[in-house]
């Protein structure tokens, strides 16, 4: 059975509040074989990395089964909702996600800028040699915001193929940030610099990726966006293209602090 | 039970749920009480396995012994001591408390279920699985062995080689994204689906300090995650966070590690002091006194509670000045709980006290946090603190708050316990466990503060102490019996218990005492409102939208 | 709703910031005047957010709980960097 009809199965279920779902369960339980791999895999051991990949596996088919799912939580409007009247239930969880996520970099951030100062600030040198390809990865990222922005636009015109090249532009920028990123690593780590080398790159390259792995986070996403609008979702209620949006916004200005402190400062 | 099977998957009670005797229905539920039932029996499991550890613990420390001496090799002792802290602190305490969480909230507020249903299973879930990696680490060269606390450098493979170290890492690492999650899940419920008329100030206790604890878990807990995100990273890839800086390294970790620490002990204690205060009002027949005032101080503490970690740092390498300014904001934190302690004791005075078992132990856990929290500002003081750190004192100090805090959920299982089954539990068993409960508690923690000289995490101490340590021994032994019978009772009851009526408590007044025991899978018919005054019920409403679907307004 | 016209014109507010940012160290001033740049570019860094998070991410047109929201995560990492920082001067 192909997705196509998989989907048309369950929304032909999606008027009726429903109370079950088998897809918590599933994704974790790939989660628990994918972290066993993990904490073994430096011993190179087959078991360890082959539960690594399986995990990784069911990970990411019960990932698409949950978002695929239509699910239908309780809706508003509610009796009282202060402070956050006016702000539905979806987008109050996604800037609930987003305030913690900025503690998260934060405390990433602030332990590179301790490590710097127990090292003394001024005596630190940025790892990049070259800032240009900390400059065009800002151009590409602050371009992809802009463009998700469009397709927000673009659905509120009713115009299927404006969301979607929109959409396709994000995704293509952001692969570009990646692989200008790959690149960039690719000559740092044949100049002898990785993660392991000294805390200078430790912190670089931990905070950097972090970021990095939000990056790929989001274009996963934005690819499944980019089908669902091909199908003319998201014309009638474009709020999951804002709520991306908001998301991506925040990798976005993550991106603005990450690029003056670890390369020009 | 009083489950009925649906299988037309239309607007009926069933709404495609298997029944509550079938495997499948635990399997993908998604309903609040459900999980909540899910959250408790899972966390006494771990309550079990780290009581375990804990007896193990006061096994060893009957005698002063040398390495190789006694039941525990040193490894095995390390670990013990690692495993019981973690499992307790995380993997019982808030679980437990958030079992209450998710059955208890969304009744109070009035509202059907969390605002993510979804997330919130995948929050149980994952929850159970990092416990079962955690479980699995102990099989893959021993768990971690490093207190805890997960001090660096110990952290570091150079000190803590065994696979399975790193996995209790990744274990904690899992927990925390699925707390992260669920906090989302109860603020977004809390602050936006309550009935009509039920404003912030006139939310249940119980609902207040859940809220204010999962507003405390935003932040904290990503403070962990970053801290265990750099420790996987220092263990799996090879980077120098914790090595790589001399003593800043282990600095680093320290500050992470408590800014996240001091709010989470906090956040493992407020839903005990929410039941406490629910139980206090409803077993003295009164409002508690100074209800506003309570309430203020909570979100007092919420705050401070940010404020205050480097009291757990006093003998690093931290400054005199930094030091000091903590001092103060430590004192500065023991202030809104003196309100609320003061607040609990003049409704007992002025209240007319029914001593059930709920009660019983919502007053013994107060008592408790009173010599506990007392004890704790000896610790504050970065003088005293000098003498006290790493010793049996600051032990003694949080089991005295810590499972102070316990004795109020225990108290609050008792509580809800006829709300959730449909059955009383046996008032007479409950008492006896009180009392063994009470003398225990008492006979373990307390020889703890005499013997305070003891170093933590060792095995050897001076001989004058035996005496102490074996009372304290004994005592643990008393406290597990209690629990025995604790869970015996409630296993019983299901069976044997009496049918519970809507409230068996006369003077419960929050919404969930007004609802069937247990209460129906969609909790009620129609919208409670509280919008003149008193509770209501209206009739549901049905709207149609632009494509000619019926909707249930709810 | 943001007009389009405004949109656009705040992504060349931001493109052109960031160019200014790296202008900054190509003009020395790091070497001269070290903490004046580093001031300089942080600010910018700032301001460049404000505008993201106003416009792109529409907080400006939201109720002020959002922001208040954001702005708490975003004390609490600083309290955090910055306690921390001064305790080992």
């Amino acid at each position: 059975m192909g997705v196509k009809q998989f989907m048309k199965n369950e929304q032909k279920t999606q008027h009726i509040e429903t109370h079950a779902s088998i897809w918590p369960l599933f994704i974790s339980i790939g989660v628990l074989i994918f972290l066993l791999g993990l904490s073994g895999i430096n011993t190179g051991s087959t078991l360890y990395s082959s539960l690594f990949v399986i995990g990784l596996l069911i990970f990411s088919i019960s990932m698409i089964g949950f978002g695929a799912q239509r699910f239908q939580g309780p809706e508003g409007p509610f009796g009282e909702s202060w402070p956050f009247q006016g702000v539905e239930n979806m987008k109050t969880g996604v800037w609930l996600f987003l305030a913690s996520d900025v503690v998260l970099f934060g405390a990433f951030i602030g332990s590179a800028i301790f490590i710097r100062v127990a090292y003394g600030w001024t005596s630190w040198t940025p790892v990049p040699d070259d800032v240009l390809p900390g400059l065009i990865n800002t151009y590409l990222l602050l371009t992809s915001s802009f463009t998700v922005i469009l397709a927000l636009v673009a659905t509120e015109k009713k115009n299927r193929y404006g969301a979607v090249a929109a959409l396709t532009t994000t995704f293509l920028l952001g692969v570009g940030f990646l692989m200008n990123k790959g690149i960039e690593w690719n000559h740092l780590y044949h100049q002898g610099l990785w993660l392991s080398t000294n805390v200078k790159t430790s912190t670089f390259f931990l905070t950097t990726g972090l970021h990095g792995a939000h990056v790929i986070g989001g274009l996963v996403i934005t690819l499944w966006l980019i089908y669902r609008a091909w199908n003319g979702a998201y014309l009638e209620d474009n709020r999951t293209i804002e709520y991306f949006g908001l998301y991506w916004h925040f990798v976005d200005i993550v991106w603005l602090f990450l690029f003056p402190l670890f390369y020009i400062l | 039970m009083k489950e009925t099977y649906q299988t037309d998957g239309g607007h009926s009670d069933g709404h495609g749920l298997p029944p509550m005797y079938s495997i499948k229905r635990w399997l993908v539920t998604t309903n609040h009480k459900d999980i909540g039932i899910l959250y408790i029996i899972t966390s006494l499991f771990f309550l079990v396995m780290g009581g375990v550890l804990a007896l193990l613990i006061r096994l060893q420390l009957w005698l002063p012994r040398d390495p190789g001496e006694g039941i525990l090799s040193a490894f095995a002792y390390n670990q013990s001591v690692t495993a019981h802290g973690l499992i307790m602190v995380f993997w019982f305490l808030s679980p437990f408390a958030f079992g209450f969480a998710n059955y208890i909230v969304p009744l109070q507020i009035g509202a059907r279920d969390l605002a993510f249903p979804r997330l919130n299973a995948l929050s149980y879930w994952l929850y159970l699985i990092s416990g079962i990696l955690l479980g699995v680490s102990f099989f893959q060269g021993g768990t971690f062995n490093g207190g805890w606390t997960v001090y660096a450098p110990l952290n570091l493979p150079t000190f803590t080689p065994q696979i399975g170290a790193t996995s209790a890492v990744l274990a904690l690492f899992i927990f925390s994204v699925a707390i992260t999650a669920g906090s989302v899940n109860f603020l977004t419920t809390i602050h936006r689906m309550r009935a009509k008329g039920m404003t912030l100030l006139n939310m249940p206790l119980f609902t207040w300090t859940i809220l204010l604890t999962v507003w405390m878990m935003l932040f904290a807990f990503a403070s962990l995650l970053a801290a265990l995100m750099i420790l996987s990273s220092d263990r799996i890839l090879g980077t120098t966070y914790f090595s790589g800086t001399g003593t800043q390294g282990s600095l680093l970790w320290t500050h992470l590690f408590w800014f996240f620490g001091h709010p989470e002990v906090y956040i493992v204690f407020f839903p005990a002091l929410g039941a406490m205060a629910e139980i206090f009002q409803t077993f003295t027949g009164r409002r508690i006194v100074g209800r506003k005032w309570f309430i203020a101080a909570l979100v007092l503490v919420t705050i401070q509670s940010f404020a205050v970690w480097m009291h757990h740092m006093f003998l690093t390498g931290i400054n005199l000045e930094v030091k000091t300014i903590f001092m103060i904001t430590t004192i500065g934190i023991s202030l809104p709980f003196d309100l609320m302690v003061f607040s609990l004791i003049y409704t007992l005075l002025k209240g007319k006290i029914q001593f059930t078992t709920p009660f019983l132990f919502a007053f013994g856990g107060l008592i408790l946090f009173i010599i506990g929290g007392i004890t704790g500002v000896f610790l504050g003081a970065v003088v005293l603190d000098y003498e006290f750190r790493g010793t049996y004192w600051v032990v003694a100090h949080f089991h005295y708050v810590m499972v102070g805090g316990v004795t109020g959920l225990i108290a609050g299982i008792y509580y809800w316990y006829p709300k959730i089954t449909g059955k009383m539990y046996d008032e007479f068993i409950g008492k006896i466990s009180f009392i063994l409960y009470f003398i225990g508690f008492n006979l373990l923690y307390f020889p703890l503060f005499i013997a305070w000289e003891t170093p933590r995490r060792v095995f050897t101490y001076h001989p004058s102490l035996i005496p102490w340590h074996q009372i304290a021994t004994i005592g643990a032994f008393i406290l597990a019996l209690s629990f025995a019978i604790m869970l015996y009772n409630f296993y019983k009851s299901l069976f044997d218990g009496e049918d519970a009526p809507d409230s068996p408590w006369k003077y419960a007044s929050t919404l969930e005492w007004s609802l069937p025991s247990p209460p129906p899978l969609e909790n009620w018919e129609g919208t409670p409102t509280y919008e003149n005054g008193f509770l209501e019920f209206l009739p549901e409403k049905k709207i149609k939208t632009d494509g000619g679907e019926t909707i249930h307004e709810k | 709703m943001v007009s389009l016209k405004l949109y656009t014109f705040i992504y060349v507010a931001l493109f052109i910031s960031a160019t200014v940012q790296v202008l900054i160290e190509f003009a020395g001033w790091l070497e001269t005047m070290y903490w004046f740049a580093f001031w300089l570019i942080i600010i910018l860094s700032f301001i460049k957010a404000l505008l993201v998070a106003g416009y792109f991410q529409h907080l400006r047109y939201e109720p002020a709980s959002l922001s208040y929201l954001i702005l708490t995560g975003l004390g609490a990492a600083l309290a955090l960097t910055l306690a921390a920082s001064y305790s080992i001067q």
